[in-house]
């Protein structure tokens, strides 16, 4: 399946479109575009959900990267704050965005069609 | 003489008035069910509202480990395991992978186990059995750890008071504990389990808002703890190193992947009453490890300070040395101990009991049911799914009496099988071009490289199951999910 625009370019068997099916496989391996037809039936397509906010979902990731203190100078004694640890307060801080951001994804991107009805 | 035990009978009669309010629950979840069949018995007629959802989603999620391993790990590690929290949080981003795809579906094709949506789309016995196999251990392995749990919360707390009768305070939690679950279950099904876990879920809140609360007030507050750890432990008190880094984000990234795999979460997907309460539930409950995982954290934070020196084993008690420590300092608190010593107990069985029962529907729906020559009634299978939960916890029952893991080496290897379901649901609901051989391929290589890695460890061919820092089943994950990007990219070049 060739998305619109393009297929007039594609060459079956060119190096080309070996890189156009890697091209292709990858966007139907991360189950974005709107064309899939999916087995079985009953799936309602063009309905907006999660995965098609990729940037959404890099921002999620790097929230989960913050709450690992991989940043953090080898060798320096952490100063406590309040009882803990400065890390871990940016550890809590990455949390609570990325419960806040994954809330919105989970209630504003994911298209309930029975609603519409 | 011997002295009588601080802690004893009242705490018994605590847990005996619980255990008879659940019987209560098991006795009307019979009494509402409306037939006999196993959507019926095991998804509750897809009933459920947001509270009952939220609070058995909730229940259900949050068990032994929570209040045992947790801490256990916490003290072991020191501040570190603070990632924890993250990594009880992207469960619910897991979800969103394939949820918006499968709920609907389960709806409009009847799904009841999590292995009736793979075979739906993946018409293979071959791609059934493996991943109703993959399910199955990741259950017992989960059911085994809750069993485990409750034995070691029940000895922590009354284990003098056990001995001082000559009795096993251990075994006896195990077995008449497991008894009233599966009692409670078989009686009423998926919607006692989950009316049980609406209760269990308060409990919880309630107990360790309470234990965080008692843990911090009585012993001098978080920063004096951190003092003390940083004088007597100071290797668990410095943020990780590069490998240790590593390490945290692999563990999260499992539970990010694995968690959503739990079969009777996916079970409580399919058993809400729509979209819009599944969405409402979720989306409230990507905040609850903030009141949940982080007081457990405070708490190993506290038991790390006041216990220093116990061994791995010993570590995995240390919920129920503070409680007991709590009641010495201040007797006047025995009441909260006896709320928190309750709602651990509560978040034990509600897991227990719903990884017991999504067991049992697989296995009668998923590997039982294809062996029959003819269709059985509905009846039928419903008669066997009791049984299986009969013999299955009997047998675990018999395993768990002689524990020798710690709990959390069990939780790292239900998620190495786990995760390997992962692609038929994240690949599968939006690609035409996976076809079954290539997901089998990939689910196979995945859980070999997995199995592989910790046996070559086991073995001492290499020294850790985990290749720079990274867990055996992610890697395995990785040759999966290879595979079946592979088997789309040669089915995009036939067509």
């Amino acid at each position: 399946m060739q998305p619109k625009g393009l297929s007039g370019n594609f060459i079956p068997g060119s190096p080309f479109s070996f890189a156009w099916i890697l091209l292709i496989s990858l966007r139907e391996y991360l189950g974005l575009g709107e064309h899939w037809q999916v087995e079985p039936s009953g799936i309602e397509k063009n309905v907006d959900e999660p995965r098609n906010h990729p940037l959404l979902w890099v921002l999620a990731i790097f929230l989960l990267f913050l709450s690992v203190p991989f940043y953090y100078p080898e060798g320096r004694t952490p100063t406590l704050y309040y009882g803990l640890p400065d890390w871990c307060w940016i550890t809590l801080f990455a949390d609570t965005a990325f419960a806040c951001l994954t809330s919105y994804l989970v209630l504003k991107t994911w298209a309930d069609p029975s609603e519409k009805e | 003489m011997m002295e009588e035990p601080l802690i004893g009978g009242e705490l018994l009669i605590g847990l005996g008035a619980y255990l008879v309010i659940l019987l209560g629950i098991g006795v009307c979840g019979n009494k509402a069910r409306k037939e006999k069949s196993l959507s019926d018995f095991y998804l509750a007629g897809r009933s459920f509202g947001f509270a009952v959802l939220f609070l058995t989603l909730y229940a259900s999620q949050y068990s032994g480990n929570t209040f045992m391993a947790f801490p256990g790990k916490t003290y072991r590690m020191g501040i570190g395991y603070i990632y924890s929290v993250a990594m009880m949080m992207s469960i619910i981003l897991g979800y969103l992978l394939f949820a918006p795809r499968l709920v609907p579906l389960s709806r409009s094709r009847g799904y009841v186990t999590p292995t009736d949506a793979i075979t739906d789309r993946f018409p293979h016995a071959g791609v059934r059995t493996v991943s109703a196999l993959l399910l199955c251990w990741g259950l017992i392995n989960y059911v085994l750890a809750q069993l485990i749990a409750m034995g070691k919360a029940v000895d922590g707390m009354l284990g003098p008071w056990f001995e001082a009768r000559g009795l096993n305070g251990y075994l006896i939690a195990v077995v008449f504990l497991a008894f009233m679950m599966v009692v409670y279950e078989t009686l009423g099904g998926m919607r006692a389990v989950a009316w049980t876990d609406a209760l269990q879920g308060i409990l919880l809140i309630v107990g360790l808002g309470l234990i965080a609360f008692l843990a911090v007030t009585q012993f001098g507050g978080i920063g004096q703890s951190m003092q003390t750890i940083q004088s007597h432990s100071p290797e668990k008190f410095i943020p990780p190193d590069a490998a240790g880094c590593r390490d945290m984000l692999s563990s999260i990234f499992l539970l990010f992947l694995g968690g959503p795999m739990y079969p009777h979460a996916l079970q409580r997907l399919y058993a809400s009453k729509d979209v819009r309460t599944l969405k409402r539930s979720l989306g409230t409950m990507v905040f609850l490890p903030l009141l949940s995982t982080l007081p457990v954290f405070l708490l190993g934070l506290v038991a790390l300070a006041q216990f220093p020196g116990l061994t791995a084993g010993e570590s995995d008690t240390v919920t129920t040395l503070l409680l007991a420590r709590m009641v010495e300092v201040q007797p006047a608190i025995y009441l909260g101990v006896l709320v928190v010593f309750v709602a651990a107990i509560a978040a034990i069985m509600s897991t227990a009991d719903s990884a017991l029962l999504s067991l049992s529907s697989i296995f009668t729906q998923d590997l039982y049911r294809p062996t029959l020559k003819t269709e059985p009634t509905q009846h039928h299978l419903y008669r066997v799914g009791k049984g299986v939960s009969w013999v299955t916890m009997g047998i675990l029952v018999w395993v768990a009496s002689d524990p020798d893991f710690t709990l959390w080496r069990l939780l790292e290897l239900k998620f190495e099988m786990l995760i390997q379901v992962l692609p038929a649901f994240a690949i599968g609901l939006y690609s035409k071009r996976l076809t079954s051989n290539w997901l089998l391929a990939g689910m196979c290589s995945g859980t070999l490289v997995s199995i592989g890695l910790y046996f070559l460890a086991g073995i001492g061919v290499t020294g850790s199951p985990k290749p720079w820092n990274i867990h055996a089943g992610m890697w395995g994950l990785l040759i999966n999910v290879s595979i079946c990007w592979l088997g789309i990219v040669l089915n995009s070049r036939k067509s």
